[in-house]
């Protein structure tokens, strides 16, 4: 936990090896940034909606190194689909469903079109905005690791840390 | 056939005797209606709001046969019953406990087509809360025709009242089955 | 010419489906058999709009006017 003056260079606050690395930016409702996308990012509202972000919880998590961003951002709905209070359908049922269609993409190269498609069916249709936080989180990860998506369907993964989900 | 006539013959009981039988058809039609739609049955063939219009319809019509069965009732003057009889349970002098099932039926459902007229204006809970009266009243009109009706000891009386019973607990039982196969939650 | 919204109060929606069968121009059910509401209702379609809100089994539709636009 740190307190940091908005304007204070991202570079300041990770260090040299997290600058290298997938950022997810704003918590497990957040953005993911790609490492391209942290030079010169400073830690102030502007940059960071500039950058297609927001600093949501205010927490910065740093992808750990060998780590694959597709395996974290599995493994992360996979926890949030536990943490749906189950009140609205379009959660209780589209956020496992989610989870399910990601470990499909990440670990048995399923389409990416239907983990889209769920995205849509779970946002702005809750009282809460859990699922709007889970979908942006999802969506975030298609848009920022296009490639990988694309390896993965070819049954191509170039983290080594796979035991996440074991 | 003169006013006095009517108030005097046998008209009025036989007409009693006979809304008494289609009223309990009525409601078990809607009861069963009413079941159908929270285990929402549907297909391209028979759309959910036919259930929904078909219960409502059914249900009003059955209000109407229970004022006309309550009212050749208290005017016929065969047997002794008072218009407060029909509203307040246990208070008649003739059979006033089975006479009473059937009160409290009419009491209970009355407060049923009332929440159901202003449903729109009430929060889904509180007209729930009632709604679900309606069962109740159902098993209460049943024990009402059964141990008080002129004809539930013939061949074909107890034989409506069976298939009566039959029907709705074929319906509650297949509405728990239906939701016990989906995720959906009860309500 | 202001359009009315359509809102579904999501913990009450218990997946009937009769607003998608009484208007299937603005509402579709999506794979769970939950109301997809997609776009304001127009004034042809008004009238049926507030059916399908009354018909609703647990009351969970709600028809909002949107407030006026500053000129």
């Amino acid at each position: 936990m740190r307190e940091v003056a908005f304007g204070t260079p991202l570079a300041d606050v990770l260090s040299g090896a997290e600058m290298a690395q997938p950022l997810l930016l704003g918590g497990y409702h957040g953005t993911w940034l790609r490492p391209s996308q942290l030079k010169g990012l400073a830690v102030s509202r502007k940059d960071i909606a500039a950058a297609g972000a927001s600093i949501g919880a205010g927490v910065l998590l740093p992808l750990a190194e060998g780590w694959c961003p597709l395996v974290r951002t599995a493994a992360l709905v996979d926890y949030l689909a536990g943490q749906s209070a189950g009140r609205c359908g379009p959660c209780r049922n589209g956020l496992p469903a989610m989870a399910e269609a990601l470990r499909d993409l990440v670990h048995r190269g399923g389409p990416a079109g239907r983990v889209e498609e769920l995205c849509g069916l779970v946002t702005r249709r809750g009282a809460c905005a859990h699922p709007d936080g889970t979908a942006r989180l999802v969506a975030s990860m298609l848009a920022r690791f296009p490639d990988e998506v694309d390896s993965h369907a070819l049954g191509i993964c170039r983290g080594n840390r796979r035991e996440v989900f074991a | 056939m003169t006013g006095a006539d009517i108030l005097n013959g046998p008209a009025l009981w036989f007409a009693n005797r006979g809304t008494g039988f289609v009223l309990l058809v009525l409601l078990t039609v809607s009861t069963m209606l009413g079941v159908l739609s929270t285990a929402r049955v549907t297909s391209r063939l028979w759309p959910r709001m036919l259930t929904q219009g078909l219960h409502r319809n059914v249900s009003l019509l059955a209000v109407t046969f229970l004022a006309a069965h309550i009212t050749t009732a208290v005017v016929d003057t065969f047997v002794d019953i008072r218009w407060w009889n029909a509203f307040v349970p246990f208070t008649g002098a003739y059979k006033p406990l089975w006479l009473g099932f059937g009160s409290f039926a009419l009491d209970l459902l009355l407060a049923v087509t009332v929440t159901s007229l202003l449903r729109h204006r009430m929060s889904h809970k509180p007209w729930r809360a009632v709604h679900v009266m309606a069962y109740a009243a159902w098993g209460m009109g049943l024990v009402h025709g059964v141990k008080m009706g002129t004809d539930a000891a013939t061949v074909w009386g107890s034989a409506l009242n069976y298939s009566c019973i039959a029907a709705v607990s074929v319906s509650v039982l297949a509405r728990f089955g239906l939701l016990a196969h989906s995720r959906l939650v009860t309500t | 010419m202001s359009e009315h919204l359509l809102r579904v109060d999501w913990p009450a929606c218990k997946a009937h489906g009769v607003c998608a069968e009484l208007l299937p121009e603005v509402i579709s059910l999506d794979e769970w058999g939950y109301p997809i509401v997609h776009e304001p209702v127009k004034s042809d379609v008004l009238t049926l709009a507030k059916t399908a809100v009354k018909a609703c089994p647990t009351l969970a539709l709600r028809l909002t006017e949107p407030p006026p636009r500053p000129a």
